[in-house]
């Protein structure tokens, strides 16, 4: 048995690791000592647990500088919270523009609509360093006809960051769905200053929050949208039909408490670090890892190549030798986690050039250290000269 | 304990929409200091499974004025009697 106590975990760009041991305290509180049902019934422990809820929809909103966490609504993760804006807002005859960047979370939703004559559909084409083309969904709007605009903020695949300011200009009357589940805890983000109407986020990335957690932000709470479920709330118990106000109407079912619960610790230890702080450091490990890695022959760097205009997430290939290789040795001789192959973005590889194959994808975080970075760089060099 | 306290003709209950309304007057009127409960929505005002908060009649203004600076809708007010719940009041 290989000793696993080393570990350098690079794939943060999938799920955060390890979550700051606030998050394990505040998940076993909440399941030794209240994790009654929130919102259901009327004993001490239940109600116990409705402010824990509460708390966490309130640590959200204030993260994402909302006045009113009605307007946060909680998901099982980003994926639902996609979905949940995408199917719930699109009628018969709706046009809508998006990325050829996008995760298959934006993607197949939007194609199953388009597959099934809903929804016409298209596709804008970013540069290949995955730069969203502005001017090129600028065009696409049709008057009146163009319902969504759907862009990610940041890249899972080569990270680089959208500039969301002209987005929120050119949108016209359509809204504007934003991804935010590469961005939300490791780049500074008002939400208040841009003319975004749908935040969607998850909590299990840079928010250190456990897995099960995410959600979207509605601007108003006044958008079309209708539930993706319906069921239980714990309200309005009389009636059969949903109640219509939020966050109940698109709640349904009991939440994930005891998750909502670490996902506040976790952004409280976000807050501790400060969001600022954290983005600079993740800036000097990519700029570090960038410059060790355009050093080496045998490898290609994807994307921006530029710590201002992407996240710490890069994809590398390395010629003579398939990505899965590159990862499997990684793993299994140093220890290394990444992630490797097309990380359910088809669309945005073939934009890279990058596709069927992908690319080994190197994605650090809060925790990451310069050393971590300085090892993954011996391991490639190592990797390359044999 | 004194018993249940929505028996009293002295106190009133405010119902509000959700859960999380609740929550948010709960944690603003602690925060302010107000004398209040949190209590089941008594069931011969609603079937809702909710919470309500129970306030004594002599609070009522103080925490209607709090509730309504905070632009938390009220579904109604009620005052237990011998008879039943009388509404008293909404926003």
């Amino acid at each position: 048995m290989r000793d696993r106590r080393h570990i350098i975990y690079l794939d943060h760009a999938a799920t955060s690791f390890p979550k700051p041991e606030e998050v394990s305290q505040a998940m076993a509180e909440h399941l030794a000592r209240f994790s009654a049902n929130p919102g259901r019934s009327g004993h001490f422990l239940s109600l116990e647990a409705s402010r824990a809820l509460f708390e966490a929809r309130e640590t959200v909103a204030k993260f994402f500088h909302v006045d009113d966490s009605r307007r946060v609504i909680l998901t099982k993760n980003v994926t639902e919270a996609l979905n949940l804006v995408i199917y719930g807002i699109l009628h018969q005859g709706d046009h809508v523009i998006t990325t050829s960047m996008e995760h298959n979370s934006v993607m197949r939703p939007l194609r199953d609509l388009e597959s099934r004559g809903i929804i016409q559909l298209t596709v804008v084409a970013s540069s290949p360093e995955g730069v969203a083309d502005v001017k090129g969904i600028a065009a696409a709007v049709r008057p009146e006809q163009t319902r969504l605009i759907v862009v990610n903020h940041a890249s899972n695949v080569v990270g680089t960051l959208a500039d969301l300011d002209p987005l929120s200009d050119i949108k016209g009357s359509a809204y504007l769905l934003v991804d935010g589940a590469q961005s939300a805890g490791s780049v500074p983000l008002d939400l208040s200053k841009y003319g975004i109407d749908f935040f969607a986020f998850t909590g299990h990335k840079a928010m250190l929050g456990p897995q099960g957690t995410g959600g979207v932000i509605f601007k108003t709470g006044k958008e079309p949208v209708r539930p993706l479920i319906r069921g239980g709330t714990g309200s309005h118990s009389e009636y059969e039909e949903q109640p219509m106000f939020l966050p109940d109407y698109f709640e349904s079912g009991t939440p994930n408490g005891v998750g909502m619960a670490g996902l506040a610790a976790g952004i409280r230890a976000v807050e501790a670090k400060g969001v600022e702080a954290i983005r600079a450091h993740e800036k000097r490990l990519t700029g570090r890892l960038l410059e060790g890695l355009l050093q080496m022959d045998r490898v290609h760097v994807f994307g921006p190549r530029d710590p201002e205009r992407q996240t710490a997430v890069v994809s590398i290939n390395v010629s003579g030798m398939s990505p899965s290789e590159v990862g499997f040795q990684l793993d299994r001789n140093f220890n290394i986690c990444v992630r490797t192959g097309l990380h359910c973005a088809p669309s945005a590889h073939r934009t890279i050039g990058s596709f069927p194959q992908g690319t080994v994808r190197i994605s650090m975080g809060a925790s990451t250290t310069a050393d971590e970075v300085e090892e993954i760089l011996e391991a490639l060099k190592w990797l390359v000269s044999h | 304990m004194a018993g249940f306290p929505l028996a009293r003709e002295t106190s009133c209950v405010f119902v509000l929409f959700s859960i999380h309304d609740v929550m948010k007057a709960e944690a603003m009127l602690k925060e302010r200091g107000a004398l209040f409960d949190t209590v089941p929505v008594p069931k011969e005002v609603s079937s809702d499974c909710g919470m309500a908060l129970l306030v004594k009649m002599r609070e009522k203004e103080t925490v209607l004025r709090l509730l309504t600076d905070q632009g938390i809708k009220i579904k109604g007010i009620y005052r237990k009697r011998d008879t039943g719940y009388e509404r008293i009041g909404d926003e």
